[in-house]
């Protein structure tokens, strides 16, 4: 037999249990709009039944109910869908890094739709043509020498200004030594990020931890944690495991087990080097990435990594951009070479005049690119006799039997165009990729926000369902009260 | 699926961004006439634009070197008739001096005339087209014959040009000489006026000899002197000059006709060549038009749809 006061202790823990779940709808609605928030339910249980201690009594039944109690906070949330959602933010993240670096490559050159090295290159041979017809005008050895120098300008400009990209994504400086170290640049600037969010990450669990420990769940701080991680895909191709009983996990990055644990005094556990391979040729020259891991520490080169099978993330993205870069630098330097020693090779200079190269410098060389500062200040050193077989070269495919220079076949002209074609083709492929993987991260977060996500109605619906159990909880306390009240009040 | 309104927030910020995407893309093509504006906009059609548009501005350069070298060809057609109707005014008056009746008086007011007709010849060796004498070579810049007359009225001719053909590139590697040979060297009587003994001096410099002067020199001379024998002896070589003059200026002719059928093809090519740079890169207008509009219904129903969604809650109705 129940004591008295049963009946009030089932509603005093149906009215809690109903304020604890309103307090949770409460809470659901005002994160309604809080990245990485995952909703949240009180799960009700009910409690523990009074369990007659005399089995066979006829009055009464064998179990009777001691009404409600909240067993847990759930937290709704899907760590594969989060897996899912992190490869794909990865890949989005990529894709968008190498699409904003290709829209500035792109523009440093004008074409199509106005005119640039390409036309300055037609507009200087054409001259050597007019030259051909006027061979003795000094007007049109002017104009000649005049083009040259606006199509060097030209080249020498892209070149500046893709030197300028490639020092925005790696700034390297001479450490005194001789010896070039990084210093700054976009690549680096990443990098800290993902070690300060490591580090962030390595606070948040020790408080994880701790709530754990106590036995209960921490849905908030998880909530952060997973967000933190969600951001970090973006920077690094990121592995994670959950170890459910202790609230701890373990972290892959760029498939190495990152020790991210340490103490502020050992990070940064993610370091950039730059190792230039001990010779000067800037192409040998590599980006190294070392990951401090639990086994020891793990160094690779950034563009090997690049080769490697998805994920790939911002920082591989600014790596494989900053190759190429570097390979379309390298493009204008063989074309610029390619002119100059084509020109050279023809002799188009008047004899006895102690010039023998129509342009001077490399571009990326100590001495910049330019027209011969002698023919600039005396045009007439040009030998119009020789115009129509410099004028010529502009249709020549220059396979190495012309001063050696090989363009694989391809004219000036032509050269140029596949270089610009060759960007044209990866911003469209970055863009497109970028749409592609923008649409997958959306599709596979829309279906983890289905799970996780926050409808209001929905929220709204419960309150009001938890409104009338309340009440209703309220409402059998004062009936409760009544009938206790004649039994005590009334009955003398 | 569970749809959360965080979702359908988010969905309509993509559609928002998507259509106004679509919207600057057609406002692009509209403002520029243009569909490729960047390198990324169509690579494969970007790369051929380019290249034919090379191609193009190099026609427009052969094009102006077949002009070029017509108006040299012109001038060399009108000096080459001009020479013509002076070799045929000297064997008129040859014809006229041969006659009996002349005396020697008469002759020598011929020869006088023959003697204004040697200048006239060397104005015209002298030719100008464009500002460069066209019977120097390439040594164009000064006139190329100079004439020295002596006490005793013997004229010397010298040759300050030089022997290389003026030539034109009008296609890729294929240039042709517009130039016809004045003077040639001593053993070849190809040259126009004559023949030259041409030492490398610079500048070159070589006394001419034979050729259309020496005739009309010699038919000046044979006046003076009142040699009728020789007279008869002109009027033969005059007939020769002329011929010889005739043959420069047939090949003059067909040369002129060559680069004007190669003129009139670089344009005929120029013409398909621009089409195809406008296929490739000139936004269809009347499209490109009508999707913009069609792009704007849809992006002002998406927005509306967006405003009525959002605004519904169950919040609205509670009271």
């Amino acid at each position: 037999m129940p004591g008295t006061f049963s009946g009030i202790e089932i509603t005093r823990r149906a009215l809690q249990a109903h304020q604890i779940s309103l307090e949770t709808t409460g809470h659901n609605i005002a994160n309604a709009n809080t990245p990485g928030y995952s909703r949240q339910q009180a799960v009700h249980t009910a409690s523990d039944p009074y369990t007659m201690p005399v089995p066979l009594n006829e009055l009464t039944v064998g179990q009777l109910g001691t009404g409600v109690e909240i067993s847990l906070i759930r937290r709704i949330r899907n760590d594969y869908l989060d897996a899912q959602v992190r490869t794909s933010t990865s890949a989005h993240s990529y894709w968008a890094t190498q699409e904003q670096v290709f829209a500035r490559i792109e523009s440093v050159f004008p074409e199509p739709l106005t005119q640039g090295i390409g036309d300055a290159i037609t507009k200087f041979f054409r001259a050597w043509h007019d030259l051909n017809n006027t061979p003795e005008d000094p007007g049109c050895k002017a104009a000649v020498a005049e083009l040259g120098d606006e199509l060097a300008n030209l080249m020498r400009e892209s070149y500046a200004q893709l030197e300028n990209l490639n020092q925005n994504i790696v700034r390297l400086k001479d450490d005194g030594s001789g010896n070039k170290i990084i210093d700054g640049g976009q690549l680096q600037d990443q990098v800290d990020t993902v070690n300060y969010m490591l580090k962030q990450v390595r606070d948040l669990t020790e408080g994880i931890k701790r709530v754990y420990a106590y036995g209960n769940q921490p849905n908030d701080l998880l909530d952060k944690r997973d967000l933190l991680l969600d951001k970090l895909a973006e920077y690094v191709p990121l592995e994670v495991i959950n170890k459910n009983d202790t609230g701890d996990i373990e972290l892959k990055i760029f498939g190495h087990e990152v020790d991210f644990r340490k103490k502020d005094a050992d990070y940064p556990v993610v370091t950039l080097q730059y190792n230039d391979k001990g010779d000067t040729k800037a192409e040998n020259d590599v980006i190294e990435l070392t990951v401090k891991s639990i086994t020891g520490s793990a160094t690779f080169a950034l563009e090997d990594y690049a080769d490697n099978a998805p994920p790939r993330s911002s920082i591989l993205a600014l790596e494989m951009a900053r190759g190429k870069v570097q390979e379309y630098q390298e493009n204008l330097e063989v074309l610029s070479k390619a002119l100059k020693l084509i020109i050279k090779e023809q002799e188009p200079f008047i004899e006895g005049s102690a010039v023998n190269n129509f342009f001077a410098g490399s571009l990326g060389g100590a001495n910049e690119f330019r027209v011969n500062p002698k023919i600039m200040a005396d045009p007439t050193l040009i030998d119009g006799e020789k115009a129509l077989d410099v004028a010529r070269l502009y249709n020549i495919g220059m396979d190495g039997s012309i001063a050696g220079v090989d363009l694989r076949g391809a004219t000036l002209s032509e050269y140029f165009n596949a270089i610009l074609s060759d960007i044209g083709t990866n911003s469209s492929t970055a863009t497109d990729m970028t749409e592609n993987q923008y649409a997958v991260n959306q599709q596979i977060q829309s279906v983890r926000d289905s799970a996780q996500g926050v409808n209001l109605d929905e929220e709204l619906t419960m309150m009001i369902q938890y409104q009338y159990g309340y009440q209703a909880s309220a409402r059998v306390l004062t009936t409760l009260d009544e009938l206790l009240d004649h039994l005590i009040n009334r009955t003398a | 699926m569970r749809i959360t309104s965080g979702m359908i927030t988010r969905h309509t910020q993509n559609y928002i961004q998507d259509g106004m995407q679509r919207m600057a893309r057609y406002q692009e093509m509209i403002s520029t006439t243009k569909k490729i504006i960047r390198l990324s906009d169509d690579p494969t059609a970007t790369s051929q634009l380019l290249n034919v548009r090379s191609n193009v501005e190099m026609n427009k350069q052969y094009m102006r070197n077949i002009q070029d070298g017509l108006s040299y060809l012109y001038g060399a057609d009108t000096a080459l008739d001009t020479a013509g109707n002076i070799i045929k005014k000297a064997k008129d008056y040859a014809l006229q001096a041969a006659n009996d009746t002349l005396d020697d008086d008469d002759r020598k007011a011929v020869a006088e005339q023959i003697d204004k007709l040697i200048d006239e010849m060397k104005d015209i060796a002298n030719t100008v087209v464009g500002g460069v004498y066209i019977f120097a070579g390439t040594r164009n810049s000064d006139p190329p014959f100079k004439f020295e007359r002596n006490a005793d009225n013997k004229i010397t001719i010298t040759y300050h040009g030089n022997l290389e053909n003026v030539s034109r590139e009008i296609l890729d590697q294929t240039d042709y000489p517009i130039n016809i040979p004045s003077v040639s060297v001593t053993d070849s009587a190809s040259g126009l006026f004559g023949q030259v003994e041409y030492d490398d001096s610079d500048p070159p410099k070589g006394t001419v000899t034979g050729g259309v002067f020496k005739t009309l020199i010699d038919l000046r001379d044979r006046l003076m002197d009142d040699d009728e024998e020789g007279l008869q002896q002109s009027i033969g070589e005059l007939e020769a000059q002329h011929d010889h003059i005739l043959r420069y200026r047939v090949q003059v002719g067909a040369r002129t006709n060559h680069f004007e059928s190669v003129r009139d093809q670089l344009q005929d090519q120029e013409l398909r060549l621009t089409q195809v740079i406008s296929n490739l890169e000139d936004a269809d207008m009347a499209r490109v038009s009508v999707d913009l509009a069609q792009q704007r219904l849809v992006y002002q129903s998406s927005l509306a749809s967006a405003s009525q969604i959002l605004q519904i809650s169950l919040l609205h109705f509670l009271r």
